[in-house]
């Protein structure tokens, strides 16, 4: 590939042609700020947080969306540009409801540390996203501190309608980023941007409440909102409730994916192992505490019967099997009429909850009196177990560590303690299938397994995208693969 | 008027507006017909290096070029666009020259058709024109009757009240049926612009001078007006003027032609205190200033821009702060709020505008104003964000005793 050099803050640098300043910026190790892109989707350039000063340009250019050319000289960090970023931060945040810790009075843009601890202790300040908040993190950066504009009325309201997916709109900064994800990832096409200039707002389509939307509840755009304008419910009062309560059972699932980011908000060295969480989960006042070994085994157990019934049966089109609600939820919205044909099983959440309670209310607890909690960081499985009657609640890894940090537990400080499965003896699984991450690729992702001397061509669509891709293809009848299986 | 030399709005007044046969005796479809004999690129060339004819939307780039730029693009879809969606408050002379002769902005959208090879062309208009889009429709219509549309198709699209749609790509967003934001360049829409396809975007006094180039010689146009900003320009006169109205002159007039020649000047005996030349993105110009040639160069020169040629004339019994108010209230209105520093921006621009013209400003407010000015000029996407503080800063360096006269009393 072609070669350029550029010069970014006097450092010269050979990158390839066509990548962006802020690419080449990020190689070399200079940080610009960003807060409306997103790694691997086209720039939108709203935000305007990373304007740099380019020579030969007029007016600075967004570093995100501009394309390095030969010659180039950059300045990403001028007094200029410092102060462009500072005044636009400004005005974001005088048209954002601060409510958390960032505290306007007193001019704690001197604190470099975001950890969410004194809010903790005060329980004065309230939003979801404290500590973890890319506004928050840029205002100390800028050393935002008491706005020079009169703050705007926060007078929208929650909108708790869907019941796991709340939009606060009074938060929102209009990065759009929710709304790339839902239209050009997932394909739900959903989110909105509604009015103009300052009536600026991200809506769910027609801008109705979110429950009665055509939202799926795949819950990505939770996972991008940089701000807490977008969230997903809460339980940490609920959950120490119940663990403190002594006639309630309680009993929680812990999984690995929990742990990369647990491990980075304690700021851990090393990863920490499963079996802190679990002795965490206990000291808070959890009687049982499981790994999801069992559920996934089950699950896995599952897929070869669906596998093995396929096969046997006369087969006319490929296998199409998911065990995500969002999926289901997007077939019944895009494709109706193919509902039926694709194979709906139960995800390993909806497993776990019931052979939790089954095996709880075999030590004689009433169903009433147990409490069963699921921590994953999917807003999926948020979502589906509203609808499931034997799971109580779902905590992703920021409501855990909030929930420690209330209770006084420190990760760094527990023992590991040996993780329980919910079966005396796991049954024995292939795992024909691997887990899938979802991810923003266009392309899918296909592989060959082998199933008792059969050779199958597996598809694994990994964004709602994918599954959109993959089910014209079986309505125009074009589709090559064996199986498919739909992940959100 | 002596002053005048008409050359887009040549036949405006003398011909009737609904009939093709009147546009065909005074001449017209002749240039069409000429270009349709010549080689493409020998046409283009001849628009780019001879007749050195600019855009007259504002921006003032070389048509030719453009035109040339999506002659390039190997593609076998290609579009031609006609701004006709003028927002800029002032400016009514894209509407004279379609209610006044339709036909001659058709035949311009025609010649680039061919000269870019394009099948489809749309006019976009702004949706208040009604009468302006029904005349285009039927000269659209009479033309195609006559065979002289030769299978282009031509359409006229009704815009539906955004300022910011005169900005290219955001036009071509509204007109693909997307929300009317900007779009990042590069690509520009000579090589990717109406669905994605090379197009030509150009407003409509550029398309209506383009046949009278063709058909008197580009070296008879290059040799009108400036040697830069060739040909002549409508400046359409508002505000306190005797005559007001649009009026055509070469762009080597200077602007006390312009507002006192074919303006005639301040009525009821006041005095001139400023005129804004271009609309309310541009600066302001002081009476010392009625020198400037009003071709492109010179008026950057001067501080101050050309933009559309709305030509602004305001008396001595104004605060300038009341001006103001209006412009910030626009733009705060305009404001697409695609990105941050211009949606928050000319929110508060707008309110420290009606604070400092209520009488409830202070020195710190005017401060802020420059800051927010700085930013937003550097900072913001599109030229809306850009140019929403141009005026009021050039307002405050050029009037500074009407701000000073309504700073709040109270301030310490």
């Amino acid at each position: 590939m072609a070669q350029v050099t550029i010069t970014i803050n006097d450092q010269k640098l050979t990158v390839p042609a066509g990548v962006t300043i802020l690419e080449a910026a990020e190689h070399a190790g200079i940080h610009i700020p960003t807060l409306c892109h997103i790694k691997d989707i086209d720039p939108r350039a709203n935000c305007r947080m990373c304007v740099v000063e380019v020579e030969k340009f007029r007016t600075f250019q967004p570093a995100c969306a501009t394309k390095v050319t030969e010659g180039m000289v950059i300045h990403t960090d001028t007094p200029a540009v410092w102060k462009a970023r500072k005044l636009n931060l400004e005005l974001i945040l005088s048209h954002h409801a601060v409510e958390c810790h960032h505290c306007m009075r007193i001019g704690s843009s001197r604190c470099d540390d975001l950890d969410p601890y004194f809010c903790e202790m005060c329980f004065f300040c309230d939003c979801v996203k404290d500590g973890f908040c890319e506004l928050q993190a840029l205002a100390r950066e800028y050393k935002v501190d008491l706005l020079p504009f009169e703050i705007e009325d926060h007078d929208h309201e929650l909108d708790i309608s869907s019941g796991v997916i709340i939009r606060n709109p009074n938060k929102c900064v209009k990065c759009k980023r929710c709304v790339d994800i839902c239209n050009e990832v997932q394909t739900v096409h959903n989110l909105c941007t509604m009015n103009r200039g300052t009536d600026t707002k991200v809506v769910p389509e027609l801008g109705k409440p979110m429950g009665e939307s055509n939202c799926v509840k795949c819950g990505r755009c939770v996972d991008v909102c940089p701000t807490g304008a977008i969230f997903a419910l809460e339980h940490k009062d609920e959950v120490i409730y119940h663990a403190h309560k002594y006639e309630t059972t309680s009993i929680a699932q812990v999984s690995e994916d929990l742990l990369p980011e647990l491990s980075r908000l304690f700021k851990m060295n090393e990863q920490a192992k499963l079996g802190t969480v679990v002795s965490g989960l206990h000291k808070i006042g959890f009687d049982y505490v499981v790994t999801d070994k069992a559920a996934k085994a089950v699950k896995a157990q599952k897929e070869e019967q669906i596998l093995e019934e396929y096969l046997t049966s006369e087969k006319k089109e490929p296998l199409m099997m998911t065990d995500s609600i969002a999926v289901r939820n997007f077939v019944r919205q895009n494709f109706p009429e193919m509902e039926e044909r694709i194979c709906f099983y139960s995800s390993a959440q909806k497993l776990y909850g019931e052979m939790a309670v089954k095996k709880i209310l075999a030590d004689g607890a009433s169903r009433k009196n147990i409490f069963v909690l699921n921590a994953t960081s999917k807003v999926e499985s948020a979502a589906e177990a509203l609808e499931d009657e034997n799971i109580n609640c779902v905590v992703n890894a920021r409501e855990l560590y909030r929930i420690f940090l209330r209770t006084g537990v420190n990760l760094k400080k527990r023992p590991s303690e040996y993780s329980e499965t919910l079966m005396d003896k796991l049954p024995k699984v292939k795992f024909v299938f691997e887990d899938s991450e979802w991810s923003l690729a266009k392309e899918i992702k296909v592989k060959e397994i082998r199933w008792k001397k059969e050779k199958l061509l597996c598809a694994e669509a990994v964004n709602l995208g994918q599954v959109r891709i993959l089910l014209e293809q079986i309505r125009n009848g074009d589709c090559t693969y064996d199986i498919l299986r739909f992940h959100a | 008027m002596a002053l005048e030399t008409r050359v887009a709005l040549r036949n405006a007044g003398k011909i009737n507006p609904h009939s093709i046969d009147y546009y065909i005796a005074a001449g017209g479809y002749q240039a069409l017909q000429m270009a349709r004999k010549m080689d493409k690129k020998e046409l283009i060339d001849k628009l780019e290096q001879n007749g050195k004819l600019r855009g007259r939307g504002g921006a003032g780039f070389n048509t030719g070029l453009k035109w040339s730029g999506a002659y390039n693009v190997d593609s076998e879809v290609k579009y031609v666009v006609c701004n006709a969606d003028e927002g800029e408050p002032g400016t009514y002379k894209d509407r004279t020259i379609m209610e006044n002769d339709p036909h001659t902005v058709l035949e311009g959208v025609l010649i680039c058709a061919y000269a870019i090879s394009a099948k489809e062309c749309y006019i976009y208009c702004r949706g208040e024109y009604e009468n302006c889009i029904a005349l285009l429709r039927e000269a659209i219509y009479a033309a195609e009757g006559k065979g002289i549309t030769e299978g282009v198709k031509v359409w006229v699209h009704s815009g539906a009240g955004s300022y910011v749609c005169g900005e290219e790509t955001a036009l071509l967003n509204s007109l693909e049926g997307k929300r009317a934001e900007p779009r990042l360049k590069p690509p520009f829409p000579t090589i990717a612009g109406f669905k994605g396809k090379p197009t030509v975007v150009n407003n409509v006094e550029t398309f209506a001078t383009v046949p009278v180039i063709l058909a008197n010689g580009p070296e008879w146009f290059a040799n009108l007006g400036s040697e830069k900003y060739p040909g002549t320009k409508i400046f359409s006169l508002s505000g306190d003027v005797v005559n007001k109205g649009c009026f055509e002159l070469q762009t080597n007039a200077t602007l006390r032609d312009v507002v006192i020649g074919c303006g005639g000047g301040v009525p009821n005996g006041r005095k001139l205190k400023a005129v804004q030349l271009g609309g309310s993105s541009c600066g302001y110009l002081t009476p010392k200033q009625l020198d400037t040639p009003v071709d492109f160069e010179s008026m950057r020169k001067a501080g101050a821009s050309l933009g559309s040629g709305a030509t602004l004339v305001i008396d001595d019994s104004h605060n300038m702060l009341d001006m103001l108010v209006k412009i910030a209230d626009f733009f705060n209105h305009e404001s697409c709020g695609k990105c941050n520093p211009c949606r928050e921006g000319t929110h508060q621009v707008s309110r420290i505008i009606h604070r400092l013209a209520e009488g409830q400003g202070t020195r710190k407010d005017m401060d802020m104003l420059r800051k927010l000015s700085e930013m937003m000029t550097m900072s913001c996407f599109c030229p809306l964000g850009q140019g929403a503080t141009t005026a009021i800063i050039s307002a405050m360096d050029l009037f500074p005793e009407d701000f000073e006269a309504r700073l709040s009393k109270e301030e310490v």
